[in-house]
């Protein structure tokens, strides 16, 4: 019986899997069609488009300037074991631009943006302001959903553009001042090897990054349910399933890109 | 048939289950133009699930609901934002948007249902401020700023701005002391009169009660148990709502909890 007991609590847990999943998919569903049909509100799409974009720039600087310092120390002690040091300024800005500008900007956002996302509508669902909302005649899907989307798909690419330039110049920083490589080289190797596909790519995956974001801290907190422990559980849930999923469409559009 | 014969608000054989809770198991009950209805119970006996399907927040099981005539269960999209336009509703905890200051929480309605330019919703979020008595001082404040009372004065501001034909009101007292009550109390009772609209309200204080409705029903088990004048209440002879206004520890209400 025990064994039955165990098989039955799996696929409980399948069943429960697939369930969060439909629902997921039925609320991205909704949030694309309100997406595209008016009425827009534009004024709070700027709103969160200065919430989510221009008070995420420090944060984001500081991460890609470290990332980008960190990167050419490490390229050069590794590239030092097979003569490579020249090339440090060239694995740096592929690096940044390709993936750690994209991917750590977007997990920082996870952290800053998802979190408060969902702590917002949380809040304002247990507290009838959604209902609220409804009853006033103005779909909260359009209200509060399609505007973050909206401005968090947009202002990511914009972010992680910054993002890529501040790496890089870290990387420069680090090279030139610390390791004593030639600044004029490293910027003209940097430069060389830069190709245009490798900046869309990254702000592609970087507008993707956006829209989950928003979307888990849309989803999580517009089905928050219980009072203040329901709303802390969306927020957690929020950035956790943000993250995983930034994580899971890097590899599947580093796949879709370059394989 | 005449539109004035047509009851405002019509609700039958409303169901509602929540996984094996059936919480509503049949709701019937009538509101006429212009008159108040108030529904009273026990905790979770069904009443903000009755006023959240007639809202159309929640989808019932099974039933009709009838606003003016017009069946509004299923309604959705440019239809569905006509019958909202229709309606104000006072939450409990008043539920003002804490992102916006106390006068534009009271022009909400007006600038994003009817289009209304901010100066002029402004104005007349500023006077239907005015009627609930707060003071135009207070307009840019936060809901946050506010006490409980103000801040259901301020609900009470945004719900009648819209000048809508049917106001709802759930819970309107709870929470306050017993002289913001009757103010709150008076209020409804009076911007309903103005407006000349139907309201529907639940509550579980029989003070309230008995000063906002024209009549009276009791919900219980997830049915209309009674159903009368407000002034007939106290005689109406039927134990549930015996126990319940007079708010005796025993009688058939305690009978039930017991045996559950």
């Amino acid at each position: 019986m025990r064994e039955w007991n165990f098989l039955a609590i799996i696929g409980r847990l399948f069943i429960g899997f697939l369930a969060s999943i439909g629902h997921l998919l039925l609320f991205t569903a909704h949030t694309l069609r309100h997406l595209f049909t008016p009425p827009f509100f534009w004024r709070i799409t700027f709103r969160q488009m200065l919430r989510i974009g221009y008070f995420s720039l420090p944060v984001v600087g500081l991460t890609a300037i470290f990332t980008g310092a960190v990167l050419a120390l490490q390229i050069y002690v590794g590239g030092s074991r097979f003569n490579a040091e020249s090339f440090v300024g060239q694995v740096v800005v592929i690096s940044m631009v390709r993936e750690l500008g994209p991917v750590l900007a977007a997990l920082m956002l996870a952290g800053r943006v998802s979190s408060a996302i969902a702590a917002e509508i949380g809040t304002m669902r247990v507290t009838e302001q959604i209902d609220a909302l409804t009853t006033l005649a103005t779909n909260p899907f359009k209200y509060l959903v399609a505007p973050r989307l909206i401005a968090a798909t947009v202002t990511l690419p914009l972010l992680v553009l910054i993002a890529d330039i501040i790496g890089v110049m870290g990387g420069f920083l680090a090279a030139t001042q610390r390791l004593g490589l030639n600044a004029g080289v490293y910027m003209k190797s940097t430069i060389d090897v830069l190709e245009m596909e490798d900046v869309t790519s990254g702000l592609t995956k970087a507008a993707v990054f956006g829209f989950l974001i928003a979307l888990m801290g849309c989803y999580h907190g517009y089905n928050s349910r219980g009072g203040a422990q329901g709303v802390g559980a969306a927020t957690t849930d929020a950035v956790v399933s943000a993250s995983v999923l930034i994580l899971l469409f890097n590899y599947i559009l580093t796949d879709f890109f370059f394989s | 048939m005449h539109s004035a014969s047509i009851p405002m608000i019509s609700v039958h054989g409303l169901h509602k289950r929540f996984g094996a809770n059936q919480v509503l198991a049949g709701i019937d009950l009538e509101v006429e133009r212009g008159k108040s209805l108030v529904i009273i119970g026990a905790s979770g006996s069904g009443k903000s699930v009755t006023l959240k399907c007639i809202l159309g927040l929640i989808k019932p099981d099974s039933g009709s609901i009838r606003i003016g005539g017009q069946e509004v269960t299923g309604l959705s999209g440019a239809r569905r934002e006509a019958y909202l336009a229709k309606i104000g509703m006072l939450f409990q905890g008043a539920a003002l948007f804490d992102s916006m200051s106390v006068w534009e929480n009271v022009a909400f309605g007006l600038i994003q249902a009817r289009g209304m330019p901010v100066r002029q919703a402004r104005e007349k979020a500023l006077a239907a401020m005015e009627k609930v008595g707060l003071d135009a001082s207070i307009a840019d404040m936060n809901p946050a700023e506010l006490s409980a009372g103000m801040q259901k004065r301020a609900g009470l501001a945004r719900a009648i701005a819209p000048e809508p034909e049917i106001l709802f009101f759930d819970e309107p007292t709870t929470g306050l002391d017993p002289i913001m009550s009757g103010v709150i109390n008076e209020l409804i009772v009076e911007r309903v009169r103005d407006l000349g609209a139907t309201a529907l309200t639940i509550t579980h204080d029989m003070e309230s009660a008995r000063r906002i409705g024209d009549s009276i029903a009791l919900i219980y088990q997830g049915r209309i148990a009674w159903c009368g004048p407000s002034d007939r209440i106290d005689d109406c002879g039927e134990p549930h709502v015996d126990q319940f206004i007079n708010a005796r520890v025993e009688g058939p209400f305690t009978a039930d909890l017991l045996r559950r």
